[in-house]
């Protein structure tokens, strides 16, 4: 089960030392952070001029999405979808769900898009009645690879800062959710999704 | 059509970022302490969630029969975002006041339907990277799944901190968006419902 609101607040307390700070993660080095520091004040950094060509997307050679299937992290199958763990996350639970053909999500046809809705919607359902979990975001992003990977990112409950569409920035902010922990939820939901529909694979 | 990369920036240049005030919510997770950038210190938890807007004055309800509203069907209806934006930024909601986990199976099938015929509309149109759809919910209980337009061109303006930049880029001018949005009312309109801009 994840931890409690407590258990949680304890680990990141413990992590962050006695003055409850926390490391400046990596992220905000990243060229897609939008904030910097300009004499002591926080301002949204200059936008830059558009470039001639977009970096491309991940595409089918290699593609880590095709290739993670059947690796550790797929926690469930059925014919058509399967279901991952992200390597490391620091909110409770972080899945993907992820067709097993090599399609972008405005690609999937009529059938797959109605499976995939109601995908969507029962494993929403498993990760929110998980206890101790807030809301879960599911999110198709797809910059990064063109493979289609829809996020579902639990959030605690009772942290008024962990909420809405700037909580996944705490993923990279908060210390990683220890292994044991994260493994046991995977595999509970796993469980459950099979009794809809597919295989638990764990 | 949505401007071209050179047309946006020429505009944001012309009128400055916004000084937006995403750092003052509660939620921002940053802050300045000594001219450095920091994480805020997590605060313990509350002793209950924080609630969502319930059906008792719903703005997702009240929102139907507005000016807001660019389709809708038997089952859903697509608005336009609630305040001028940065980004184009549209919701797709159920016409009954439910949540996403409370879908039934026919309900969550013509989601996925509309989710992937409304991602693809948008991104079709000239200068849409990608388009992000979303489902956060925890501002009201009424399901509503963001459909978050992705400028061409901008390096900085990509993956899921994209978002930020509705705030943080001055809003799209009526001009562009009010026609953008009667194309997509109207496209979609061709896989059924009605448009109603
Ligand atoms: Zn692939
Ligand atoms: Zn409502």
């Amino acid at each position: 089960m994840p931890e409690s609101p407590e258990e949680f607040y304890a680990r990141i307390s413990a992590a962050a030392g006695a003055d409850g700070r926390l490391p400046l993660p990596d992220m905000s080095d990243w060229r897609q952070f939008p904030w910097e520091v300009v004499d002591g004040t926080l301002v949204a950094k200059v936008l830059q001029p558009p470039v001639d060509a977009e970096e491309p997307r991940e595409g089918t050679d290699p593609c880590r999405v095709c290739r993670s299937y059947g690796s550790d992290r797929t926690i469930w199958e059925n014919d058509h979808f399967f279901v991952s763990m992200l390597g490391s996350h620091s909110l409770p639970l972080v899945l993907f769900l992820q067709t097993k053909e090599h399609l972008d999500f405005p690609e999937l046809d009529d059938d797959l898009a109605a499976e995939c809705g109601r995908l969507e919607v029962t494993l929403c359902r498993i990760m929110e009645a998980l206890p101790h979990i807030g809301r879960v975001h599911v999110m198709r992003i797809g910059d990064g690879a063109e493979h289609m990977h829809d996020w579902f990112i639990a959030r605690p409950e009772r942290f008024a800062q962990i909420i809405g569409s700037l909580a996944v920035e705490w993923d990279e902010i908060l210390p990683p959710v220890p292994e044991e922990i994260r493994r046991a939820d995977a595999h509970e939901v796993a469980r459950h999704l099979a009794t809809h529909d597919g295989r638990a694979l764990v | 059509m949505p401007e071209s990369p050179e047309a946006l920036y020429a505009r944001v240049t012309a009128s400055g970022l916004n000084r937006t005030d995403v750092a003052a919510e509660a939620t921002f997770p940053w802050q300045v302490v000594d001219g450095t950038l920091e994480p805020k210190p997590l605060a313990p938890p509350a002793a209950e969630p924080v609630a969502r807007t319930g059906a008792d004055g719903c703005p997702i309800c009240a929102s139907l029969p507005t000016e807001r509203t660019i389709w809708e069907n038997d089952d859903f209806f697509v608005s336009r975002m609630f305040r001028p934006s940065g980004l184009l930024i549209l919701f797709l909601q159920t016409k009954q006041h439910i949540d996403f986990t409370e879908l039934d199976d026919d309900l969550a099938a013509a989601t996925g339907r509309w989710e992937v015929i409304l991602c693809r509309i948008v991104e079709r149109l000239p200068h849409v990277a990608q388009t992000y759809v979303i489902r956060f919910g925890s501002g009201a209980e009424h399901l509503h799944l963001w459909f978050v337009a992705r400028p061409d061109g901008f390096p900085q303006i990509r993956g899921s901190l994209g978002l930020e930049y509705d705030e943080i880029l001055p809003p799209i001018p009526e001009e562009v968006l009010g026609p953008d949005l009667h194309e997509i009312a109207r496209e979609l309109a061709t896989h059924g419902g009605r448009a109603r801009v």
